[in-house]
């Protein structure tokens, strides 16, 4: 039996800084509202508090998001601090409102990971998804400073029925640009992605298994580009898995901070009120990481209590269900099974050998 | 490395054998050995209750082309790889 430790070091904070976007992506998972302009956001002495008690519970790094992370008025002062702390700093944004000044003060604060989010090798495609006309063209400007500035970068495209034939174009662009890695996700069917379920745009479980393939054994060989394709690990292939490791989102010790200061335990909370836990004005990061009852449940359930097909998975320990968010978001239910693999089992997609017997 | 040694797989490992190859794969850490066919053979002899010896002397009866030394060694590095992380448990080590 592992032994079961009281203490969960919080080793990551995701910082929701914004709950405004400058786009209105038809499939954004917690559904921020639209707008061009700075925000005031989370107030940022009460962050720096925040984040210098976290660094007593174990915080190595902090991830930049929202919204999008750059509407953040304080977002020069913020990467300072964490500069000054020492601790790791990831970006995600739409890669719209790069200049100079943030691109220089993202270097001398030794930014370690910037994720920029481009859904087409097209104009047309990826603005219709983005929702802003010559939300394309800014994002590619964007992507080329972050090149001339010497970053690293990787570029992560959500996956849509209608940007499906823009993927192998997509490829070429990111070796052109320069990405050292793009990330493929499939749809979540949370926030405004229900509405693109809805209308089907997403692809099905096999049909993504089937993409999967296609990307690992075609297109990612003899290639500078790494391809990361977002499926859960025992959907994976056992080559991928030896090559890449296994990568799922490490649930138990991560914690959000919303724009309006409600602790959550991602950026669902934006839009599932039940999954707010306390809030960054008024309580203690520490109280609320070692007492709050969602965490509390989330530490005794995971894995043991995760419901149909990942309850049985060899991988159960390490993915934890995949995503909880999105499968509470779904159902209700933090232990509800993760809804691919289990639409892949109902479908005779999951295989044998990564369940328990 | 004492060629009597034989050897049985950790009853709390998983051996798996898919289309692009084999793994073993311990679910509560996540440490997980990928195998090539001579590792998955390999580690299958041990299954079929074969000392050290006995399993370099097959593998070399399906490898001819190998040194015998060459396959001892390679043999012998494999298991205590497997041995190290507690994937396999030493039956006897007279």
């Amino acid at each position: 039996m592992r032994e079961q430790s009281p203490y969960y070091q919080l080793s990551s904070l995701y910082l929701y800084l914004a709950d405004q976007c400058n786009l209105s992506c038809r499939h954004c998972w917690i559904s921020p509202g639209f707008s061009q302009d700075q925000k005031d956001g989370i107030y940022i002495e009460y962050l720096k508090k925040a984040i210098l008690e976290a660094k007593g519970l174990g915080l190595q790094s902090v991830k930049l998001t929202g919204g999008e992370p750059l509407l953040y008025r304080d977002i020069y002062a913020l990467l300072e601090f964490l500069a000054a702390e020492e601790i790791d700093i990831l970006i995600e944004t739409n890669g719209t409102l790069f200049n100079n000044n943030i691109l220089e003060k993202m270097k001398s604060c030794n930014v370690e990971q910037i994720s920029v989010s481009l859904d087409a090798c097209t104009p047309e495609v990826h603005d219709k998804i983005r929702g802003v006309k010559g939300s394309f063209d800014r994002t590619i400007a964007g992507l080329k400073m972050l090149a001339e500035h010497g970053f690293n970068f990787q570029i992560i495209m959500t996956l849509h029925r209608n940007n499906l034939m823009e993927l192998p174009g997509l490829i070429s662009l990111c070796k052109d640009l320069g990405a050292t890695s793009l990330k493929i996700n499939p749809l979540m069917p949370c926030g405004r992605g229900k509405e693109v379920f809805r209308d089907r745009q997403n692809l099905n479980t096999g049909e993504l298994i089937e993409l999967y393939r296609m990307v690992e054994q075609e297109w990612s060989l003899n290639m500078d580009l790494d391809i990361i394709f977002d499926l859960p690990v025992a959907l994976r292939s056992i080559t991928d898995i030896k090559r890449r490791g296994i990568i799922e989102c490490r649930i138990l010790n991560i914690l959000g901070i919303l724009a309006n200061g409600d602790f959550s335990i991602c950026g669902i909370g934006q839009i599932i009120d039940d999954l707010r836990m306390g809030n960054l004005y008024k309580d203690s990061i520490k109280d609320v990481w070692r007492e709050n009852l969602i965490l509390a449940g989330l530490r005794q359930g995971l894995p043991g209590r995760l419901k149909g097909i990942c309850g049985r998975c060899i991988f159960r320990f390490q993915c934890m269900g995949s995503c909880r968010a999105n499968a509470y978001a779904m159902t209700r239910d933090l232990f509800a099974p993760y809804f691919l693999c289990e639409e892949s089992y109902e479908s005779g997609l999951f295989p044998d050998s990564r369940i328990s017997r | 490395m004492d060629l009597r040694i034989r050897y049985k797989q950790n009853k709390d490992i998983v051996y798996r054998e898919e289309d692009d190859g084999a793994f073993l794969f311990d679910p509560e850490t996540g440490a997980l050995r990928y195998m090539n066919r001579s590792g998955r053979e390999t580690f299958l002899m041990l299954k079929g209750d074969k000392d050290i010896k006995q399993v370099v002397d097959n593998m070399l009866e399906l490898y001819p082309e190998v040194e015998p030394p060459q396959m001892q060694s390679d043999v012998e590095d494999f298991l205590k790889d497997l041995e190290e992380i507690h994937f396999i448990l030493p039956l006897n080590s007279k």
